[in-house]
């Protein structure tokens, strides 16, 4: 298989969880997409992004935009640290790392569909209404990036 | 009285905090690291079916979901009374084993070698993964890559999911193992054992070969003497599974043993006002306040607690190794809390040796994978996670569903001991109020030995992760800021 989706978030923090929601909805709708449920976005994420044409990564996010709102972004824009201190490596980091060792087999383009969110932090394995209404406009907007 | 902040921000909510109390002439008092609350976890657990439990619980956080698989299915082992027949059993080990080679490797080259290979006073944009790879080569930065994906593939093909195995039952594994498994297992360990020892040789190399590292690691703020705890095998052996719970005194001395059922009289657990975790100390000594020494119920979990709980690694090569490490730093115990990065990588060739026993192991194959359950009541499990000794605790009804959840987290055991390394460590960089360059360094250097997780809900989209030092006059004024953006 030449694309993914792959949905990062904590199931049991509300709206974090869109990512896995939407990648649980993409499986049904998509069977011959690989849709994976990655949690956390370490190193892990470099196994799923190998050897694909195109990557899209659904996550959730806070900029202080409406809930539910769904920003499109490419990884450059995602802010680079040194990640000396976490577990997980960033996506930049990880693109970084995956270029350096494996040039030959990094997909020509990774989009981020980052859902912007109500709640992160109560434990809850359901979204808020804003972002679950969002819902379908998320999986058209995944559908569309793949044609 | 003056304070320094050292403030790790992470993604979104909730963030743990370093203070640093110095005295009235301005030298480090006390080292305080606050942790964001865990809101409502054991609330959200009520109610649920107790089969639940081994899914729901790993998804807590992202770092250690399959310790808390495992611990969670051996908490619904005690809580039904029901024994895992052998060949369950070997599976869930084997899982097990193939955890740690992928998390001890990941720790290693990703978080530890960046302050060693690299260099303690590098700057902080070299002390990363790419600096490690500059200096060992791509060829490694590979099999590094490799190796941690064997681990996660044993995890995947014994758990039906890499992140979040889904296999553990009450009494047994949902699933077993062809052979055609196997042969993809015991191939993947043959290659994890020569890695662990390349890995072991790296250090060798690199660290003990540099006398300054090694006088870092011997130094005095690196020191703390506290009990340490593990679980062992019937001859007093590392194990990582089951066993039972061990606690060795400053002296290397058994000092208390006990069942994981019994933990409640053996541990307690000490509240302070200024954060959310609470700090487990042994019951038998007693909660003294933020010290080490005999007197204090402080005590260590992890690598380098688990094998000075212990007397020997149950696998030959590991256990060379670990003998190897009391020899060059002084006999057991060691109290160097930079010795956790060793004792990690002695634990990863166990790791790595003990997936090959079992994946060779006759019965590894077998397809009597369950017992029958008994009534539901109350119960405990306990595993060894990477970062140490996990605790399970629930009660169930007589319907199956959870009455009352206590889980006590690795980090949670290593709360006091991390608070008191940073104090140590920050205690020769701060003199008179004055901040000397590198104590970011040198305290992150501290913390990071014990691979701290208060990462409940953290992954790291957009991944920004600030850390300030707020210093503070006596009088709670702010006189100044360093800060760094980490990962």
């Amino acid at each position: 298989m030449k694309n993914a989706v792959i949905g990062i978030g904590n199931l049991l923090r509300a709206d974090d969880g869109v990512g896995i929601h939407v990648v649980r909805i993409l499986r049904e709708e998509m069977p011959d997409m690989e849709a994976v449920d990655l949690s956390t976005a370490n190193i892990d994420l470099l196994d799923h992004i190998r050897r694909r044409d195109k990557v899209v990564i659904v996550d959730a996010i806070r900029t202080g935009a409406e809930p539910g709102t769904i920003h499109r972004l490419s990884p450059e824009q995602i802010v680079e640290t040194d990640f000396s201190q976490s577990h997980g490596l960033n996506l930049p980091g990880i693109l970084k790392l995956g270029r350096h060792l494996y040039p030959d087999e990094m997909p020509e383009k990774v989009v981020i569909i980052a859902v912007e969110a109500e709640d992160v932090s109560s434990f809850s394995g359901e979204l808020t209404e804003s972002v679950r209404s969002a819902v379908p406009k998320i999986i058209e907007t995944i559908k569309k990036e793949f044609g | 009285m003056k304070t320094v902040t050292i403030d790790p921000i992470t993604r979104l909510e909730g963030h743990g905090k370093i203070a640093i109390f110095l005295n009235d002439e301005g030298d480090v008092e006390n080292a305080y690291l606050q942790v964001p609350e865990l809101r409502g976890f054991e609330r959200f657990c009520e109610g649920r079916r107790a089969e639940d439990m081994p899914i729901i619980t790993p998804r807590i956080c992202g770092v250690c979901p399959v310790a808390h698989h495992m611990a969670s299915t051996k908490a619904l082992d005690a809580v039904y009374s029901v024994e895992p027949t052998p060949t369950a059993k070997k599976l869930r080990e084997l899982m097990y084993s193939g955890y740690y080679v992928y998390d001890h490797t990941l720790h290693f080259y990703f978080l530890g070698a960046p302050d060693f290979v690299v260099g303690p006073d590098a700057p902080p944009a070299e002390r990363n993964i790419f600096g490690v790879l500059k200096r060992v080569g791509l060829d490694v930065g590979k099999e590094v890559i490799k190796h941690r994906a064997y681990g996660q593939r044993i995890i995947e093909i014994l758990g039906g999911k890499a992140t979040h195995p889904t296999n553990g039952l009450p009494g047994g594994v949902s699933k077993g193992l062809s052979e055609e498994e196997r042969l993809e297992i015991e191939g993947m360990a043959c290659s994890s054992v020569e890695f662990a020892k390349f890995t072991l040789g790296v250090f060798n190399d690199v660290v003990l070969g540099n006398k300054d590292y090694v006088d870092l690691i011997l130094s005095d703020p690196y020191q703390l003497k506290t009990y340490n705890m593990g679980l062992v095998d019937g001859d007093n052996r590392v194990s990582l599974y089951e066993g039972e719970i061990r606690v060795t005194d400053q002296r290397g001395r058994e000092h208390d043993r006990f069942r994981a059922g019994d933990y409640l009289d053996h541990v307690s657990e000490h509240v302070e006002p200024w954060t959310y975790s609470k700090f487990t100390y042994l019951k038998g000594v007693g909660w003294n306040g933020l010290k080490d020494g005999e007197e204090s119920g402080v005590y260590r979990v992890g690598p380098l607690g688990r094998l000075n709980a212990a007397e020997g690694m149950a696998t030959s090569l590991a256990d060379e190794e670990y003998k190897r490490m009391y020899e060059t730093l002084g006999g057991r115990p060691v109290n160097s809390t930079l010795a956790f990065h060793w004792a990690r990588l002695v634990e990863l060739l166990y790791a790595a040796e003990r997936t090959m026993e079992l994946a060779t192991d006759p019965e590894i194959t077998g397809t009597d994978l369950r017992n029958p359950v008994g009534e539901p009541g109350e119960g405990v499990g306990v595993v060894e996670a990477c970062r140490g000794t996990l605790f399970h605790h629930y009660k169930v009804d007589p319907e199956g569903l959870v009455e009352k959840v206590n889980l006590i987290v690795a980090t949670t055991n290593n709360y006091a001991p991390i608070c008191l390394s940073i104090r140590d460590a920050a205690k020769g960089l701060i003199r008179g109020g004055e901040v000397s360059e590198g104590l970011l360094n040198k305290v992150e250097m501290a913390f990071r030995a014990y691979d701290p997780c208060f990462a409940c809900a953290t992954h790291s989209l957009p991944g920004q992760m600030p850390m300030a030092v707020d210093i503070y006059d006596k009088g709670g004024n702010i006189i100044g800021r360093l800060e760094r953006n980490l990962g």
